[in-house]
């Protein structure tokens, strides 16, 4: 191509039609956004509020990372998977059973949950990520339901429905820095991970999975890797629950609840977005406390219109309604709204830097 | 000129002793349906050759077959020496072969830019390079698709939010990105206007003669495909029915009275 364009000229004019030389405070206004609520949250403790607003800001610090990893496999690659939950159980029967079974200390059980989780994870994904759409999530449904069958049965192990005690002495504190800081890594991860080749080859499956074959990408390696990756990070997260909590059994560590959370967390905020999880966790833990504080549970109902509502008016979720708006006429009031009076002389500058603000 | 379905089409570029794609006896049948029937189908290095048809004739299902998209019943397939006829299309792609489709496929939640980036050659690059963007010779390679296809002002538009035509020229940046050595173009013309189609000639043409792309043009556009192709094929339903330069076609009568004259 040598003749047709000088390669460094090329370049040199790509990047300034497509303002890729963005500054540098621009393309990491992400991560700094994330360090400084970090910090931020890292500092509430010190502030006198008491210990059931601590405990609601830890959980929601641990539902940010469940639905970030649940994102992973099911926002960004599109399988989606409604038996993610078996992840979050084994992870905490390994801690329960290391703990009170071989007197393990607890901080040694977390990584083996992990890999313990990642290797269940292989070995199901091998032959359930060859199904698409419904019939992977279904079959994750059923390999969730078993399991908690089986932890159920297997009383000599788990001691069935009687459950684990594990050790009571519990800091909140140390349960609060540590989902803080999960939440931080994991929400900087997806930000990579969407700039990374990994994750646009994820999308990529998403969007067209024999496409990606045609073009040389590895779909079957990249589907297993991120399905361990999530299962890993979710077994982590259910072994520190399970440390936290004091006491499992199999009702509560395979709660049908996980479930119907991580995906509609996810699918409010945007599924395959690096904010989504975030924003929908977040906005779905203070509706949900607002209307189960005035109503009891008849919450469920006022809940259920208002996700009837979002998946109508925004079915790309609220993070992805904003970025990738051109799409719904939601989006597209938004982004007129936003671009009133920015001065923007041609569509063609606005389109692009819609764009660009959408991939950040 | 040949009109056997045996046949062996002539070597029309340079001095190349050999082909880079030599596909024999390729039959494959949907239920009941003969797509394509005992159809010998080789290309030289740095050829086009033609791809012509009614509709219906078997050119798309070929050209799955040819890289694997769509396993064939029957027949051999060597490409650049290599038998890949038990090889999955991603191991085609790998090797060098790149292709549209004739339903585009473009990766819509991804920008442009990024849908160019993907189109690069994966040989070699492990989960750890994977996890890190692009690197520079990838980049520049996508800049100076991108820049030759005149769409630069494209490249941070999702590729779902584009024109048909434009999709059609990014396919076509996906394509090349791979530094491939036989790209298979699906009816490429088609609901792209005129102006982009003369802009689509001009870049096959470039590529060719910069690169010694050789390129299997299927196309309903026969103004398009007399003037790029070095020979053409044609087909009628799942079996040749002619194999020649454009000259030699023009002129035959059977495929005068079985598609041209039409
Ligand atoms: N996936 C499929 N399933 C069933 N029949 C198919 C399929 N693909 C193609 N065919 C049939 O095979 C024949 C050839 O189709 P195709 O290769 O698309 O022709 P062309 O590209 O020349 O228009 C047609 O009769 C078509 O209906
Ligand atoms: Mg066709």
């Amino acid at each position: 191509m040598s003749t047709v364009v000088q390669p460094a000229e090329a370049e040199r004019r790509i990047l300034a039609a497509t303002a890729r030389p963005r500054r540098k405070v621009v393309k990491y206004r992400s991560l700094i956004v994330l360090l400084l609520a970090g910090v931020g949250m890292g500092l509430v403790p010190y502030s006198g509020l008491n210990d059931s607003v601590l405990l609601t800001l830890s959980t929601m610090f641990m539902w940010i990372i469940l639905s970030s990893s649940w994102n992973f496999i099911s926002g960004f690659t599109g399988y989606v998977d409604f038996g993610h939950g078996v992840f979050f159980g084994l992870g905490g029967y390994v801690t329960g059973l290391l703990v009170v079974k071989a007197e393990m200390p607890f901080a040694t059980t977390v990584p083996l949950a992990a890999v313990f989780a990642a290797v269940f994870a292989l070995l199901i994904g091998f032959p359930l990520l060859r199904l698409r759409g419904v019939y992977f999530s279904i079959a994750m449904l059923g390999s969730f339901l078993a399991m908690r069958e089986l932890v159920l049965m297997a009383t000599p192990l788990t001691e069935g429905a009687q459950g684990l005690v594990l050790p009571p002495e519990v800091n909140r504190l140390f349960f609060y820095y540590l989902f803080l800081g999960g939440a931080v890594l994991i929400v900087a991860f997806a930000w990579w991970l969407r700039r990374s080749q990994f994750g646009m080859s994820l999308l990529a499956i998403k969007d067209d999975e024999r496409g990606a074959e045609a073009r040389g990408i590895n779909t079957t390696l990249l589907k297993l890797t991120v399905f361990c990756l999530s299962a890993a990070i979710t077994g982590a997260v259910g072994a520190c629950w399970a440390y936290e909590i004091t006491f499992i059994d199999p009702e509560i560590m395979f709660r049908d609840s996980f479930l119907i959370n991580v995906a509609l967390m996810t699918v409010l905020g945007g599924l395959g977005t690096v904010w989504g999880p975030v924003v929908g966790t977040v906005l779905f833990l203070m509706v949900r406390d607002t209307l189960w504080a005035e109503q009891g549970n008849s919450f469920l109902v006022v809940f259920g219109a208002f996700l009837i509502a979002i998946v109508l008016f925004m079915p790309e979720g609220i993070v992805g309604t904003v970025q990738r708006g051109e799409r719904t006429v939601l989006g597209r009031l938004i982004n007129r709204v936003r671009h009133r009076g920015a001065g923007a002389a041609d569509a063609d500058s606005l389109e692009t830097a819609t764009a660009v603000r959408s991939v950040q | 000129m040949t009109t056997s379905a045996t046949s062996t089409p002539p070597l029309t570029k340079g001095q190349q002793d050999h082909y880079i794609l030599e596909a024999r006896g390729i039959t494959k049948s949907f239920g009941g349906v003969r797509a394509v029937r005992e159809v010998d189908f080789c290309v030289a290095p740095g050829e086009i050759v033609g791809l012509v048809g009614p509709n219906g004739s078997g050119k798309s299902t070929l050209l799955g077959c040819l890289s694997r998209d769509i396993p064939a019943d029957r027949g051999t397939i060597e490409f650049n020496g290599e038998d890949i006829g038990g090889l999955r299309t991603m191991q085609v792609a790998r090797r060098g072969m790149g292709r549209t489709f004739q339903n585009v496929r473009l990766f819509p939640e991804l920008t442009v830019w990024e849908n160019a980036l993907l189109g690069r050659q994966w040989k070699g690059v492990g989960l750890g390079k994977l996890l890190r963007p692009p690197d520079a010779a990838t980049r520049q390679r996508a800049g100076d698709l991108i820049d030759l296809m005149e769409i630069p002002h494209l490249t941070h538009l999702y590729a779902g939010n584009i024109s048909g035509g434009q999709m059609r020229l990014v396919e076509l940046v996906m394509a090349m990105m791979s530094s491939p050595t036989l790209v298979l173009l699906d009816e490429a013309t088609s609901g792209v206007n005129p102006t982009l189609i003369e802009s689509l000639k001009h870049y096959v043409k470039v590529l060719n003669d910069e690169e010694n792309v050789a390129f299997i043009v299927v196309e309903h556009n026969i103004g398009f495909i007399f003037s790029i192709a070095d020979r053409i094929v044609v087909l009628d339903d799942g079996q040749q029915l002619a194999n020649g330069t454009p000259h030699e076609i023009s002129e035959n009568k059977e495929v005068i009275d079985a598609y041209l004259g039409a």
